[in-house]
């Protein structure tokens, strides 16, 4: 009997998952002759990862100018970008993967980006938000000189960004946000524009991953440290935020550099000492290409022991990780109080181990420090 | 006859130009009393800025409320006060012509409407959008604090979560408005000083110099556009790139900037009389200068950040800090000098070499290395 009750209740809750419903792309290309003189025969359907990599989710043949994607949408899964590929280097038509119809119309296989995309509410919104870019590119056009086309640029900028924060609560929002919008604001104004996204999206990827930036510009002393994807040494996936509660020692460090090395052997010395203390956790983080030789390293340099955490993506110098803390230069040391803020950036191995002693003996020196 | 007429021509001409240069500020209050006290307001003040300190200019009585300024006119708008109340001033921009201040409570002066010259009736604009933008903000507010979802209602932190995006979206509205404001209004100097105080801690600098660009030439005499090109070249200031412009006084009062020597190589020199380090590189600056004795394509420019008249003067004295390429000024303003914060220096001796163009060739060259260099640029010019 209970198992019986068990069993509906799962079927249920299948049926739940799957509730979300399906995407369905419907395709039409006019001319469908590329730039550069060949034909489109297959389009395919790209997603970019958390690395910033291009990974191809589905593919579709174009049968007298017509192709569909169909894509089943989990129920907690988020309204993502995709780029329709397939129109040569570079090119691509990008679109929002949510529960309904969307049709794609593109003129000319030679100009995607002009394609016109309708259907689901994240793509309508996004397509009102094309349609004030191409305003701002005509009227720039359509000025005699430089000064003009710089006001007319003042012109697109505001409207963009009230266009932005009237649709605070879409999941495109965030990310033009960070793709566009961050680089033209002062730090404490990318903050701002961070706060008016609407708390729906507060566990959306884009909203995340906008934070994290916004963290990432803002990052000193005693302010909030971004949180990185910690892809762990016995395969499983962590974030940084997983251990607030705790001090955190992170180093970055690189394979074959003698000084990451050194360091880390020093850094042992400190482990040691206070291993069996709980309010400190080690992490480091490795900033390698090759997932064979960061694990040689890591039992090589004797850091693959319990209680102390070993992360690397695979990304090398280009780790997004690092990239969120500045790191430009291994090894580099940090230490994060429970709450998450930095309390140092660079930290020499000698001077962690006396901040250590002091958090041990109740001296919360850095809280001062906050300006 | 005819000289009668060109003479009366001239005269007209004469005339009409000192009436040009001439500004008249008449105001008059609704109530003459103090905020906080039972005291009346008998005369007022007009205070302008001069040299970055706030001077007061000139006194006017209150008459039936009343009181009039006349003066000449600055060239460029200049953003004045008008002070001797105990709650705040009022702002205005100086200008020629008739400026009114419309009838205003002494007690609430921050508060008076100004109008008559078109800086003024342009900034009453702004500050009208302004009020127009903060209706608009509680009208959103409102609506949001009627929509929370009956599920948070009581549950403070939620309803602060929900509610809380939309107090920024009003912050950013508000950006957006005045970002209109700039564009439609790109011709006025008013717009220099919105975008100094709105835009300019809201956007990076290539936003900032995109709105610059946007401006008529005539703007470009302001002395805020001045300021905001400044603060631009001061922000994304490195080798190579063009400095900031310094000024300040010599020790004989007369006015000079770094830009008044483009053309020539600047040493600029940032020292204090109290700093042993910066004298210790007179000997090294000396045998520079001894070096350039015959050219004239390059200067040292010593820009002080002493505070007092005499420990400066008395140091160049001491020390025969004199040569005729060696140029000395200061704004006698310590750490807060203009100079300082432009060029970012946190601690002195501080140099920077500008090249002829204007842009900064390297910072920081001192003692033998900074010899040798300066005596390279002056062997470039005898060659």
């Amino acid at each position: 009997m209970k198992r019986l009750l068990t069993t509906i209740l799962s079927v249920a809750f299948c049926i739940a998952v799957s509730a979300q419903g399906t995407c369905v792309i419907n395709g039409v290309i006019d001319d469908v002759k590329t730039a550069d003189g060949k034909k489109v025969k297959k389009v395919y359907l790209t997603r970019t990862n958390e690395y910033g990599l291009a990974e191809t989710v589905a593919e579709a043949k174009v049968k007298k100018g017509k192709y569909t994607f169909k894509r089943e949408l989990a129920q907690d899964e988020p309204v993502l970008m995709y780029v329709i590929t397939g129109f040569g280097e570079g090119e691509g038509i990008e679109v929002f993967v949510e529960p309904g119809e969307v049709a794609v119309n593109t003129a000319s296989a030679a100009t995607p980006c002009a394609t016109i995309i309708a259907g689901t509410p994240t793509n309508d919104t996004y397509s009102e938000y094309k349609k004030i870019i191409g305003e701002g590119v005509s009227a720039a056009e359509k000025c005699a000189d430089e000064s003009a086309r710089s006001k007319e640029a003042i012109k697109s900028l505001s409207q963009r960004i009230r266009f932005l924060i009237d649709h605070n609560a879409s999941p495109m929002t965030p990310l033009e946000i960070e793709r566009y919008l961050l680089q033209q604001l002062t730090p404490s104004y990318a903050d701002q524009m961070l706060k008016s996204v609407s708390a729906t999206l507060y566990d959306h990827p884009y909203y995340l991953s906008l934070r994290n930036k916004v963290l990432a510009s803002a990052l000193k002393v005693g302010n909030e440290v971004p949180d990185i994807t910690l892809p762990m040494l016995g395969g499983e996936k962590k974030h940084l935020n997983d251990l607030r509660g705790k001090y955190v020692v992170l180093s970055f460090w690189a394979n074959g550099c003698e000084k990451s090395a050194a360091v880390l052997a020093e850094l042992k010395n400190v482990y040691n000492v206070i291993k069996d203390n709980d309010e400190f956790v080690f992490l480091c983080f490795a900033l390698e290409n090759d997932a064979a030789a960061w694990k040689a390293a890591v039992e090589s340099n004797g850091t693959n022991v319990e209680g102390w955490l070993n992360a690397c993506d695979g990304m090398g110098a280009d780790s997004p990780a690092a990239k969120l803390f500045g790191v430009d230069k291994a090894p580099r040391i940090i230490l994060i109080e429970p709450e998450g803020r930095a309390v140092s950036l660079d930290q020499e191995v000698e001077e962690l181990q006396m901040r250590i002693e002091q958090i041990m003996e109740g001296d919360l020196y850095y809280l001062d420090q906050e300006e | 006859m005819k000289k009668l007429l060109l003479f009366a021509l001239v005269f007209v001409a004469t005339v009409t130009t000192a009436q040009e240069r001439k500004f008249v500020i008449k105001g008059e209050m609704t109530s003459n009393k103090l905020c906080y006290s039972d005291e009346t307001v008998n005369e007022v003040k007009l205070q302008r800025t001069i040299d970055g300190v706030q001077v007061e200019v000139a006194t006017a009585p209150v008459v039936d409320g009343k009181f009039v300024f006349e003066g000449e006119a600055p060239e460029m708008i200049e953003l004045c006060n008008i002070t001797g109340f105990d709650n705040g001033s009022i702002p205005l921009f100086l200008e020629e012509g008739e400026i009114k201040v419309f009838p205003f409570d002494a007690a609430y002066p921050v508060a008076a409407k100004i109008g008559g010259s078109p800086s003024n009736e342009k900034y009453q604009e702004y500050l009208d959008l302004n009020n127009k933008c903060i209706q608009e903000s509680k009208v959103r507010m409102k609506e949001v604090l009627a929509n929370i979802p009956k599920e948070i209602q009581g549950n403070q932190d939620l309803e602060m979560e929900f509610t809380s995006p939309t107090f920024y979206v009003n912050n950013m509205h508000f950006k957006v408005a005045i970002m209109d404001f700039v564009y439609d209004n790109i011709e006025s100097p008013v717009t220099l000083y919105v975008i100094k105080y709105a835009m300019v801690p809201t956007f990076n600098s290539n936003v900032i110099q995109g709105f610059l660009d946007a401006m008529p030439q005539e703007l470009h005499k302001q002395a805020m556009y001045r300021e905001l090109v400044n603060d631009i070249r001061s922000a994304n200031l490195k080798e190579g790139s063009a400095a900031p412009d310094i000024v300040g006084r010599t020790p004989q009062g007369k006015e000079l900037a770094l830009s008044d020597f483009k053309g020539k190589y600047v040493f600029i020199d940032f020292w204090a009389s109290w700093c042993a380090p910066c004298r210790r590189e007179i000997p090294y600056l000396k045998e520079a200068l001894a070096y350039s004795e015959n050219s004239d394509n390059l200067v040292v420019l010593s820009y002080s950040i002493d505070n007092d008249m005499d420990a400066w003067t008395g140091c160049i004295e001491s020390n025969g800090l004199v040569h005729k390429n060696w140029i000395h000024i200061s704004t006698l303003k310590g750490w807060n000098s203009e100079g300082i914060k432009l060029f970012g220096v946190t601690g002195v001796p501080f140099t920077a070499l500008v090249g002829p163009d204007g842009n900064v060739v390297e910072f920081n060259l001192r003692g033998e290395e900074m010899v040798k260099k300066l005596k390279a640029i002056v062997d470039g010019a005898n060659k």
